[in-house]
């Protein structure tokens, strides 16, 4: 229950579905939610497989490195509490022990320029009390 | 009263209403108007993804006889946070598609993922990536779409627009820089739907819903809100799928197509939409846009009203009435013999739509 009313105090209002990704954020370690049937893994984690119709699942957790798919430079603050941010870099981080899926993700301590399509990089949790997902460079990207 | 004044049509003949993205409380409509009885009322469900599809409901309902004239009307008013922060938590009670209560949107957060802007950056780039497609096809996109809203009186944006103001904007989320960007703006319209019967002893030139589609993928589903769409549909517009229902429904080609309303919240989605429609091959509406394609002499003439990028933004709705202004021949920027159009919806969460109209003459 303090978990959900920590969560609750971020904005995020999870389910039975979804409490298990959190709670792990929270205590600084990413899972993925995997059909326990099939193997597919899906984001967001959900009750129900889209490529088997089973409902079983099981959570590997994941050791945190990962790829970037895709990404941008968050430049507008869209809104007050942005505008402070801004520019930061949002990714789309593809991970190696949950192929299929994306987590929507910031990229930190990053210059313009190393943040690619490609580059490698993995989980950071300096920022797991307050539910963030984060991702740091550990490479750059193939060619 | 002007869509009825212009169709002939007493408003009390209105039986039906037809909407998306929420619509127009049917009840008000029908005690301010003075109708006698409402017998069909529905609306697409989602966002601007429906604005195309809201006609395919209204001639279902023709066809099936639930109802003899449907009205389809839109009205946009902006309160509180802007649809730019649409998926922003804070501001008066969140932005406009701010869900409280869904998980899934509980994973836009903690990157602060808040802007339609960025969530289309993501889509662009991975587009930009994979197809070599460059910005100068973007700034192709913004000039042409200026400069067809130059002639288009009631333009918000008439300022000539040259390469070198698009490459001075500031960027937003890159790539999409500040004219990428839709003009927010708030307005209505409205268009009505009845028999081809009917329509022929009416004031002006009927224009025939050829084909109007809704839905889409299952692998597209939320499609921006997700971003986990499979990588053969991730830089597209969602719209594969709908598209060639569309075109099987209404038994005609892309070729075939004079003008095309294409729904342009962001510049670089008109390009996705031109693959998506068959204008180009996947991955090579970079090349097709700097080739000229879409200017009003080109191979198939995008927006001559400016579209949303510089004549207003009505959650894909000026498209639709404009696209029935341009097969009737009665477009301020008229394309020359135009008889066919396609109007598409909002490359959005599902359901998308797109419709193909001809003029009967
Ligand atoms: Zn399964």
């Amino acid at each position: 229950m303090e978990t959900m009313e920590r969560l609750a105090q971020l904005g995020l209002y999870p389910t039975k579905d979804t409490l298990p990704f959190w709670e792990a954020l929270l205590a600084g370690s990413l899972v993925a939610c995997q059909c326990a049937n099939c193997g597919r893994f899906r984001q967001p984690p959900s009750g129900f497989c889209p490529g088997c119709q089973h409902s079983a699942v099981r959570w590997q957790r994941l050791d945190g490195a990962g790829t970037i798919y895709s990404f941008t430079w968050a430049r507008h603050g869209f809104t007050p509490d942005l505008r402070d941010r801004v520019p930061y870099a949002i990714a789309l981080v593809e991970l190696d022990d949950a192929p299929g899926i994306r987590l929507i993700a910031n990229i930190l301590d990053a210059e313009e320029g190393q943040v690619a399509i490609g580059a490698k990089v993995v989980a950071d949790h300096r920022n797991a009390a307050d539910a963030r997902i984060d991702f740091v460079l550990s490479g750059t990207a193939d060619a | 009263m002007s869509a009825c004044d212009d169709a002939g049509i007493a408003v009390t003949d209105v039986d039906g209403f037809a909407f998306y993205r929420g619509g127009v409380d049917a009840g008000l409509l029908a005690q301010t108007l003075g109708i006698d009885e409402i017998t069909f009322c529905a609306s697409l469900s989602g966002a601007g993804g429906g604005s195309a599809g809201s006609l395919g409901l209204a001639a279902a309902a023709i066809q099936s006889g639930m109802a003899t004239v449907v009205a389809c009307p839109m009205a946009f008013q902006q309160i509180g946070t802007r649809f730019g922060a649409a998926y922003a938590r804070d501001g008066v009670g969140g932005g406009p598609l701010y869900n409280h209560a869904s998980p899934e949107d509980d994973y836009l957060r903690p990157a602060d993922l808040v802007a339609p802007a960025q969530m289309f950056g993501l889509i662009a780039q991975r587009h930009m990536h994979k197809y070599g497609t460059t910005r100068e096809a973007f700034a192709e996109v913004a000039i042409t779409f200026r400069d067809n809203a130059r002639k288009t009186p009631g333009s918000l944006m008439t300022k000539p627009m040259t390469r070198e103001d698009y490459f001075n904007a500031r960027m937003i989320s890159d790539p999409i820089c500040l004219f990428d960007c839709c003009v927010e703006s708030e307005g209505a319209g409205v268009v009505l739907v009845t028999s081809l019967e009917r329509a022929r002893d009416l004031r002006k030139t009927p224009v025939e819903v050829l084909a109007s589609v809704h839905g889409g993928e299952g692998d597209w589903g939320q499609g921006i809100m997700w971003l986990n769409m499979p990588d053969e549909i991730f830089s597209s517009s969602g719209h594969r799928g709908i598209a060639k229902r569309m075109y099987e429904r209404a038994g005609i080609k892309p070729a075939d197509v004079d003008v095309a309303m294409i729904y342009d919240h962001f510049a670089p989605m008109v390009l996705l939409q031109l693959e998506d429609y068959g204008f180009c091959a996947i991955g090579e509406s970079n090349d097709f846009v700097l080739d000229g394609n879409i200017r009003m002499d080109g191979a198939i003439p995008v927006n001559p009203n400016g579209g949303q990028l510089s004549n207003g933004y009505l959650i894909g709705f000026s498209l639709v009435t404009e696209a029935v202004r341009q097969v009737r021949g009665e477009g301020a920027n008229q394309v020359a013999g135009a008889e066919v159009a396609l109007v598409t919806g909002g490359p959005a969460a599902l359901p998308v739509s797109g419709s193909l109209l001809r003029a009967v003459r």
